[in-house]
């Protein structure tokens, strides 16, 4: 049968290991929870923090800059920048995000919190 | 051996087939303000290159255009004392639209309002409510018609005017972003420049083939009060919440009334503009926020913009063209759709 289609017993060695790569390629998804929000912490290029939200979490996160320095709390499936040295406070009025998509950033500090998840209603916000 | 290559080939396109929309991401800050873009294509050089075009084309903007970066062409014609300054095509037609922009509202979004942005301080340490002589020594200075546009890319500002392009720079640069999104087949991108945002393309994350783009609460700017669905336009926010003080129990923010000096006080937190052309789209939001629900009202109906008007009261008025597009999301947080 094998002779009849050219195939030689070393070739289910390679459909094994071509197998064996796409079920470790597609292990992550499998076990991660359907539509985990995660919250995500940058600051320029470099990854602050990256935890996946769930209720009874508490953290509190401080990123300090050159001049400006950020205090981030996570509570439950929420997080907002709890306080701010830099002059615009507009980190701390952007609020508590609470829905994938959201983002908050402090410029001067060049830090941006966003919550990632499935479920995201909005493509952006306009502010 | 043939028949052995094919099989291997069939095996890695069934290993890749749930990988068939490349998807290219970049963060980064330009223009005093975060951005973000993401480029969904067929291909992912293609959508990695236009992510690298977008970039670099905006940070050449920035060197261009800002008034706060030494080495800009705005910042050589504000340091010219009155003196004519050549100044790249880029730049000149930027500064032609503003001039135009200008007039066609009558002063009510005006490039040369930096005087009193500088002087009011807002967003800075030490905002403050100045002197009122110091404000009418400011209002000296400001008025688009002290920009006198010369043939061959010459400018030359008068009565010690300062140009000021932050009113339709991130506008500029959407135009630019949707210009090289038009250039690539087959992709669809949805650029964050600030208040700025661009939805071009089909979307691919949605039936409709839409972007769904909220409209911040100016109260509660992690939530929104409405959603435009776009497709190839930009949808463009101004409001008085993102830079502002309080003294004495008062809000002053930063989109001043080039009339009085002052913070504009028409009674409206924000407005939003939905349009192609995003510099329109960016000018528009500044003068209308300056003209007030009235006027602004009947200036987008005039012109069949699409225009959302949130005011103080927390009202929502949308103009007639803006249609379907928009969706009112308000209620929870207290507002009427009154639209």
């Amino acid at each position: 049968m094998l002779r009849k289609f050219g195939l030689r017993p070393g070739d289910w060695a390679i459909f094994a290991c071509v197998l064996a790569l796409a079920a470790a390629a597609g292990l992550p998804f499998l076990f991660a929870p359907a539509g985990a929000l995660t919250c995500e912490i940058m600051q320029d290029d470099t990854l602050v923090r990256r935890v996946v939200l769930a209720e009874g979490y508490h953290d509190t996160i401080t990123i300090k800059g050159e001049t400006v320095t950020n205090v981030i709390e996570i509570d439950g499936k929420t997080v907002h920048f709890a306080q701010s040295d830099c002059p615009d406070q507009v980190c701390v009025r952007t609020g508590t995000l609470t829905r994938a998509g959201q983002l908050a950033v402090c410029l001067p500090n060049r830090v941006v919190v966003r919550l990632i998840g499935a479920g995201q209603e909005f493509d952006a916000v306009a502010s | 051996m043939k028949t052995r290559w094919l099989a291997g080939l069939a095996a890695a396109a069934a290993l890749l087939a749930g990988c068939g929309r490349a998807e290219s991401s970049s963060d980064f800050y330009a223009m005093d303000t975060f951005m973000s873009v993401t480029v969904y294509g067929s291909k992912q050089e293609t959508a990695q290159a236009l992510t690298t075009s977008i970039e670099q084309e905006i940070n050449a903007l920035d060197r261009a255009l800002s008034r706060h970066r030494t080495e800009s062409e705005i910042s050589a014609l504000n340091a010219a004392e009155g003196m004519v300054v050549t100044v790249s095509d880029e730049t000149y037609a930027a500064i032609e639209r503003a001039v135009q922009f200008a007039e066609w509202t009558d002063g009510a979004y005006d490039p040369t309002t930096a005087p009193l942005s500088d002087l009011w301080g807002i967003g800075t340490e030490a905002p403050a409510v100045p002197a009122q002589a110091d404000i009418d020594d400011a209002l000296t200075r400001v008025g688009w018609q002290n920009i006198e546009l010369f043939p061959d890319n010459r400018v030359c500002l008068h009565n010690g005017a300062q140009l000021d392009l932050g009113g339709i720079g991130k506008g500029w640069a959407t135009d630019k972003v949707h210009a090289l999104c038009a250039d690539t087949l087959g992709v669809s991108v949805l650029a964050r420049l600030g208040g700025n945002i661009l939805g071009y393309g089909e979307n691919p994350n949605s039936k409709e083939g839409t972007w769904n783009i909220g409209v911040a609460d100016p109260d509660d700017q992690a939530n929104v009060v409405a959603a435009v669905a776009v497709r190839d336009e930009s949808v463009v926010t101004s409001g008085d919440y993102e830079r502002f003080f309080e003294q004495d129990g008062r809000r002053y923010h930063h989109i001043f009334d080039p009339e009085t000096g002052y913070p504009a006080d028409s009674g409206l937190r924000s407005v939003t503009v939905v349009s192609a052309d995003s510099t329109e789209a960016d000018a528009l939001t500044t003068a209308l926020f300056v003209m007030g629900l009235d006027k602004g009202m009947a200036f987008a109906r005039e012109h069949e913009l699409k225009a959302i008007f949130v005011t103080s009261d927390k009202q929502i008025y949308t103009s007639p063209a803006m249609g379907a597009q928009y969706t009112f999301r308000g209620e929870t947080a207290g507002y009427t759709d009154a639209s």
